[in-house]
């Protein structure tokens, strides 16, 4: 999606759980991640959007190495991170860093938030006690806290701010590539928008090429220049943010789109809803993985094997007929 | 049946205290209002706002031990005389909860019970209140889990919650809840945990059953969108207090509370053209923390100096339909 | 489920093998010789050479293990070599009294041990809590053979309610064969019942902060209702397991009760076997005993497919 060579390239990414049921059951394979590929450049911001099992949150971790991939490859920079020995990786684990969920779980309680943020800096090895302080009390101000909270434990700080000490904590390495696992969904509207403008306002500045995983489509649209849409560990659709937003072609992120609550009055008549729920990805539908609930289905659909068709420069789809639909 | 038009519950100063020691202060401070019979009532507010506690205190389902409720609401149960809810010894208060007032919970996850069948559950209500046997509870049961759209629903009363996914499980909660046709439906944040799509769907059934059932309801969220899809009035809640009220179309069309204006401009909009997005400065109060004056001014771009910060603002009726608990509305409206 | 059970029972079988040879192999390792014991001091040499190869004596253990374990196969486990009995009558005797002792213990640990943790559970906090935890606290602080002299003392000596020690069938006379069962019972079932009165309240406590306790109430379910039908039940699943995994402790407990109060049982087998060079009898009762607590922990696991409906077996 960018001219010159992305900073993430993602080729083929596949994931498959295998889980044994009870006692004595059949193992049985779950595929969360289906032969997923995209790019992010820097200063860019791909967000992943599904619904709970599409796969979002267990591609972020293949990127990271958090988790290792099934196939697939993982470019950074050039180099196949999903083919790295552990050691071979350990200089590329400083230039990617998470950003998690719950800002309440993921800060040790015993641990002073300032300490914390540091500990990445001992980790690799980077400057010596004085330098890292200051680093600290930059990196404090740069989330908008103050630095003298660095001496504070987590339950002194709303919400809120331990999602600014948790950002903090990931910047502390200077990464380039952040992953972004629903950074805000944990937190109260008027606080989430302080978040959402504070990553906007990082990536502009620091030219991080960033992950944004996400359920909401609206917070999406705030951050993302571009979007990827999943639907049980398929990209169903994925396009530059303006793109997918204002000419979507698949009926799951219009679907999506409509569902999304939304502050003007009368608009419910004309709105999509979906029937029944997100199919079992232990025994996903042949074809079309949407198609159970898709209003546009046909039986062709269940068919045709998933590929992503381009509809534009910079838009891709999985719906086969996406130009009768759309036209 | 009968639908109930008038008032279904008058709620009038509300309050919540927890903790024993005297003096401690209120988590939800003189709350009024009204809900009534075929409309939803939302009461909408961020975390610490006082929106759940006031909907478990109005069942009387907060720790009694550790909490103290004063104020008064009168609900009419449809037939007989109205009852204080918040005077009513247990006995007759467990004879209201799950008949005449449901309740439904934010986590179909861990609201229902792994290890009852979903039909027991769905039926228990008619078998504690109207004496009903396993068998006529299991025949309603299924036939309320069919209303509320369960696939194979006699096959369903037989399963346990496990064994369904959180979205039906809202619908089990839910039919749980209307299975003995209540006149009052209090759903706490039923659709927080759930995905968009499924969010839609249990949205379009709580309306429907409404428009076929004629409850009022009183709906708990933190989300304006949701608001906008289902509300006829809302009460605007933050840190303990109403702080804007009135019909729904009122209220987000034109708010007149600074914070109610601030939360609708930081919601993320997908109907809007793309600007950047208008957070409101600094944290939420804890509700028992102690503000001087008016409880948003720390955090309100309006604020005057020596005005918000000493005067405690009473909740102002603009128009007879709209109430604000700011003291410069007039200013700022004609601002 | 019945695949389950055949699977687990066809694990029992190495597992058995394992277990009967250790024991086998320990007995042996005992200090005193079982020919001296039977011949006594004045035995001539050639007595006590023919002696030892007529019991496989002179035999490397792990063949003496598998002359045993065929004979026992074919249903024979030998004679005691006191009093000539065969072993397998004896066990006959003796295993209903075991039997009905670890039941009732165990009747005794449950019915003591769950009331008082879903009292303490519901009033935490509160002084039937703080009684009920101190109780505990004691109950497992205490020896059992300390706990029996303590009840002997109080309700043989003092009160005279019931004869100290000795047995009788149950068949014969239930109401004595009860009244003799009452103390060796709360011997074994007391400390027990103060591990399950711990986990009960701790489950129960638990349980009772869980969102369908809260649904349950706004049903406008009762409180009795609340605790037994909507919480006990999650409660137990726990128990289960602690109880389980007491089963050995319970054996262990009956040994020490037999003894002392001179019932005939497995456990008193096995002690007076081990101190008169008896072995036969001894290698009995421990296979009997290991496999009674090998199919109480299949037992156990079988409970929580009743009990916990997301187990699926």
């Amino acid at each position: 999606m960018t001219a010159l060579r992305p900073l993430v390239q993602v080729e083929g990414l596949t994931k498959t759980f295998l889980s044994r049921g009870a006692v004595g059951g059949r193992v049985q394979t779950t595929k969360a991640v289906s032969n997923v590929s995209f790019a992010i450049g820097r200063s860019e911001n791909l967000a992943l959007v599904g619904e709970s099992g599409s796969g979002k949150t267990t591609t972020g971790r293949l990127l990271l190495r958090l988790l290792d991939a099934t196939s697939g490859m993982v470019r950074f920079d050039g180099t196949d991170i999903a083919a790295l020995s552990r050691s071979a990786l350990r200089p590329f684990r400083r230039r990617m860093q998470i950003v998690f969920q719950d800002p309440y779980s993921s800060l040790n309680p015993y641990l002073r938030v300032g300490d914390a943020v540091e500990e990445g800096l001992i980790i690799h090895g980077i400057g010596n006690a004085g330098q890292r302080r200051d680093r600290v009390a930059e990196l404090f101000e740069l989330v908008g806290l103050r630095a003298h909270q660095a001496e504070r434990f987590p339950h002194e700080f709303s919400g809120g701010q331990r999602q600014r000490i948790g950002i903090a904590r990931a910047l502390a390495v200077n990464p380039e590539f952040i992953v972004a696992d629903e950074p805000v969904s944990a937190l109260d509207v008027s606080v989430q928008a302080q978040i959402l403008n504070l990553l906007e306002e990082l990536r502009r500045k620091l030219g991080l090429a960033m992950l944004f995983i996400a359920h909401d489509l609206a917070v999406v649209r705030y951050v993302a220049t571009h979007v990827g849409v999943m639907y049980l560990g398929h990209i169903v659709e994925m396009a530059t943010a303006d793109r997918l937003f204002e000419a979507t072609r698949h009926p799951y992120t219009e679907a999506l789109l409509s569902a999304a609550p939304r502050l003007e009055l009368g608009h419910g008549a004309e709105r999509i809803v979906l029937s029944g729920d997100i199919p079992s990805p232990i025994d996903p539908p042949s074809g079309c993985p949407f198609r159970t609930r898709c209003r546009h289905a046909r039986t062709e659909c269940a068919d045709a094997p998933m590929t992503l068709e381009a509809v534009g420069p910079d838009q891709v789809t999985a719906c086969i007929r996406y130009r009768e639909i759309y036209s | 049946m009968t639908f109930q038009t008038g008032n279904v519950l008058e709620v009038e100063n509300l309050s919540v205290y927890f903790g024993r020691l005297p003096g401690s202060l209120p988590v939800v401070r003189e709350v009024s209002f009204t809900a009534v019979g075929g409309q939803t009532l939302a009461v909408v507010g961020e975390s610490g706002s006082g929106k759940s506690v006031t909907g478990l205190a109005l069942l009387s389902l907060l720790n009694r031990g550790l909490s103290k409720v004063t104020g008064s609401g009168n609900f009419y149960p449809g037939s007989g005389p109205p009852v204080d809810l918040l005077h009513l010894d247990t006995r007759k208060m467990r004879a209201l909860r799950g008949d005449r007032v449901a309740m439904i919970f934010q986590e179909p996850m861990t609201s229902l019970n792994p290890s009852l069948t979903l039909g027991y559950q769905v039926g228990e209500a008619l078998r504690i209140h109207r004496g009903a046997s396993r068998r006529q509870a299991r025949a309603e049961a299924i036939e309320m889990l069919e209303r509320v759209g369960i696939p194979d629903a006699p096959r369903r009363a037989d399963s346990y919650p496990h064994e369904i996914s959180g979205g039906m499980r809202q619908r089990v909660m839910i039919a749980s809840a209307m299975i003995s046709r209540p006149t009052l439906l209090i759903a706490d944040e039923p659709t927080t945990a759930l995905d968009v799509t499924i969010q839609a769907q249990i949205l379009d059934e709580l309306k429907k059953l409404q428009e076929e059932m004629g409850m009022s309801m009183i709906f708990i969220t933190h989300d304006l969108g949701v608001v906008a899809e289902i509300a006829h009035a809302v009460l605007v809640m933050y840190a303990g207090q109403v702080v804007e009220q009135g019909p729904v179309r009122r209220v987000l069309e034109r708010p007149r509370h600074p914070y109610t204006r601030a939360l609708l401009a930081s919601v993320p909009r997908l109907d809007r053209p793309k600007t950047t997005l208008a957070a409101i400065a600094g944290r939420i109060p804890d509700p028992q923390q102690p503000i001087a004056g008016c409880r948003f001014h720390p955090r309100c771009p309006y604020c005057v100096r020596g005005l918000c910060d000493v005067r405690e603002p009473e909740l102002d009726d603009i128009d007879g339909i709209q109430s604000v608990r700011c003291v410069r509305w007039p200013e700022l409206e004609a601002a | 489920m019945l695949t389950f059970i055949l699977r687990r029972l066809a694990f029992l079988v190495p597992m058995l093998l394992v277990v009967t040879f250790v024991i086998f192999a320990l007995i042996l390792l005992l200090p005193g010789d079982p020919v001296f014991a039977i011949l006594g001091d004045a035995a001539t040499p050639a007595q006590i050479a023919e002696l030892r190869q007529k019991l496989h004596l002179d035999q490397p253990i792990i063949v003496q293990y598998l002359v045993w374990l065929k004979s026992v196969l074919t249903g024979d486990f030998g004679r005691s070599l006191r009093t000539s009995e065969l072993v397998s009558d004896m066990l006959l005797t003796r295993i209903p009294v075991t039997v009905e002792l670890s039941l009732l213990s165990l009747v005794v640990s449950c019915a003591v041990g769950i009331p008082a943790g879903v009292i303490a559970a519901v009033r935490r906090n509160q002084w039937p809590d703080l009684v009920f935890s101190t109780a505990s606290l004691a109950g497992i602080a205490m020896p059992y053979f300390w706990t029996g002299i303590l009840l002997m003392m109080l309700f043989s000596v003092h009160l005279r309610w019931l004869p100290p020690s000795g047995y009788i069938p149950l068949f014969q006379d239930p109401l004595m064969s009860l009244k003799l069962m009452i103390m060796p019972a709360l011997t074994v079932g007391l400390p027990l019942s103060a591990v399950i009165m711990r986990q009960t309240r701790n489950s129960m406590v638990q349980v009772l902060s869980q969102d369908y306790i809260r649904t349950a109430e706004a049903r406008g379910v009762s409180p009795m209702g609340v605790l037994f039908l909507h919480a006990l039940r999650n409660a137990l699943i726990p128990v289960v397991t602690v109880i389980g995994l007491q089963i050995g402790s319970l054996i262990g407990g009956s040994v020490v009760a037999e003894t002392m109060f001179s019932l005939p049982g497995l456990g008193r087998m096995v002690i007076e076997g081990i101190f008169q060079r008896d072995f036969a009898p001894v290698q009995a009762a421990m296979l009997i005993i290991v496999i009674g607590v090998l199919l109480a922990n299949l037992l156990t696991d079988l409970s929580y497919a009743v009990l916990d409906k997301r187990v699926k077996i």
